[in-house]
């Protein structure tokens, strides 16, 4: 961060980084709005349209359940608040990244934020000690598998209802309740995979079924040419590594190579787009078409974006 | 690191998960079974209901160190199996105890009424703090649930939930 000092005080400037985090931020508060009780502006406007007399709260709108009736075999009604809202969501990842999770799910933007209390020294790096891809996938087969075997996981593990008891004052009122699994769900998503774990996204990345589909559905989309991307310039990067850090998903590190220093873990990424921001070369972009990320899938020269300030 | 060291890391990982969620759903089963009692209701319910009970000693460690005093009764569902509509209104018998109540996943309290129309269902979870007065006791809570139909006035039933050590 830099200080100017202008007359006889200061002001700060903020860095890329913390400004993006700052623009970012009231897309999190429209998440809340849209779907969290009491507001459900989505649900509301929604039901109405269709003719759904839906709750008004989270889980009229929970991909979770979704994905656990569909999968279950319990069936898929499409023109309901439920059907909509999981066709709308599973499109634009397929079409443009897990932008719900980027942009939108307030749940993720929380522990994200909290992170950045506590210093980076404290904080645990957790893909140089384990395959985030393999746990991504593995605990959203094991969440589709959980209803077959001991029972449903929909509501034990989920920090998105948790953060609605949070909001609409429920967790502190006479009827709070927090079970064993909501005390669990409290300390892996706040605490060891929020403070203390780098980028804060950890409950994100590790153990959100809902983010692991969109990552699925991103991963096949991303390889056709109009949808949309994170793009990669290696002949305008600096290797600075900005990116890597300022990344909350930890989707992208260093490679070593010099030809293309930077690798990236479409898997993990959740398209918040922070990256890009913070590019002083303007080696990442967002866009369609090629991505750049491996040799023979190059960019344009035009396709790149203009430097950070 | 080569292909197939890769490769090994991402099997161990995705069967890791996927076995830790799996795990979670039992552990989460026994957690349903012993810390909050469930039950189900069929309205008008004149016989003697069985007792609903929690037993303290099931609660899982997380919920025994953070949270030991407060239990929770959920009727998943409950219905008015009678020909005429009911508007119903529910009432611990011990007014003093600090209780909460939600109808069909929405804070509500305990005047709020409920419109069930025959065959018409709701589900509520009563939640109450033990009294620091009966934390220890072997039978720390003992009290009745009772659904009254207020447009008659009369009680349509009456539940017993018990806390037991």
């Amino acid at each position: 961060m830099s200080i100017i000092p202008i007359g006889s005080g200061r002001i700060r400037r903020l860095t890329p980084g913390s400004a993006f985090r700052y623009r970012r931020l009231p897309g999190y508060l429209f998440g809340i709005l849209l779907f969290y009780a009491p507001f459900t502006l989505w649900v509301t406007v929604l039901g109405k349209i269709l003719g759904d007399n839906a709750g008004a709260n989270i889980h009229s709108t929970c991909l979770r359940i979704q994905l656990t009736d569909i999968f279950g075999g319990s069936g898929f009604k499409v023109l309901t608040v439920y059907g909509l809202s999981f066709i709308i969501v599973s499109s634009v990842a397929f079409i443009a990244g897990p932008m719900f999770c980027g942009r939108l799910c307030p749940a993720g933007a929380v522990s994200e934020y909290l992170s950045h209390l506590v210093p980076d020294r404290f904080k645990i790096d957790w893909t140089r000690w384990v395959d985030p891809t393999g746990i991504r996938y593995g605990f959203l087969i094991g969440y589709l598998a959980a209803p077959f075997a001991g029972g449903s996981i929909a509501c034990a593990l989920c920090a998105y209802s948790m953060l609605e008891r949070i909001v609409s004052g429920n967790l502190w009122s006479a009827s709070g309740f927090l079970s064993s699994s909501a005390i669990i769900t409290a300390f892996l998503w706040l605490g060891l995979f929020g403070l203390f774990t780098k980028g804060g996204r950890g409950y994100c990345t590790f153990m959100c079924p809902v983010g692991a589909w969109q990552s699925a559905l991103h991963a096949i989309g991303a390889r056709l040419p109009f949808t949309f991307k994170l793009r990669y310039a290696p002949t305008r990067c600096t290797n600075c590594a900005t990116c890597v850090g300022e990344c909350p998903a930890r989707a992208l590190s260093q490679s070593g190579d010099q030809d293309r220093p930077i690798v990236y873990n479409r898997h993990s990424c959740i398209t918040c787009r922070q990256c890009v921001a913070v590019c002083a070369a303007g080696a990442l972009s967002y866009g369609r078409g090629a991505d750049g990320w491996k040799a023979g899938a190059d960019l344009r020269p035009l396709a790149v974006a203009e430097p950070a300030e | 690191m080569s292909r197939l060291a890769k490769l090994a890391g991402f099997a161990v990982a995705l069967c890791g998960a996927a076995g830790s969620a799996v795990a979670m759903s039992y552990y989460n089963a026994g957690v349903s079974a012993g810390e909050y009692a469930t039950f189900t209701l069929e309205l008008p319910a004149h016989d003697g209901i069985a007792p609903v009970e929690i037993d303290l000693g099931t609660e899982r460690l997380p919920k025994a160190l953070f949270s030991p005093d407060i239990v929770t009764f959920q009727a998943g569902s409950i219905t008015n199996k009678s020909t005429e509509p009911l508007t119903v209104r529910f009432a611990l018998a011990d007014s003093d105890l600090h209780a909460g109540l939600t109808i069909d996943g929405v804070d509500g309290d305990f005047n709020r009424v409920v419109p069930l129309p025959p065959g018409g269902q709701t589900s509520i979870s009563v939640v109450v703090t033990l009294p620091p007065s009966a934390r220890n006791r072997p039978v720390p809570l003992e009290t009745m649930l009772s659904v009254e139909d207020i447009a008659t006035g009369t009680e349509v039933a009456s539940v017993p939930l018990r806390v037991r050590r």
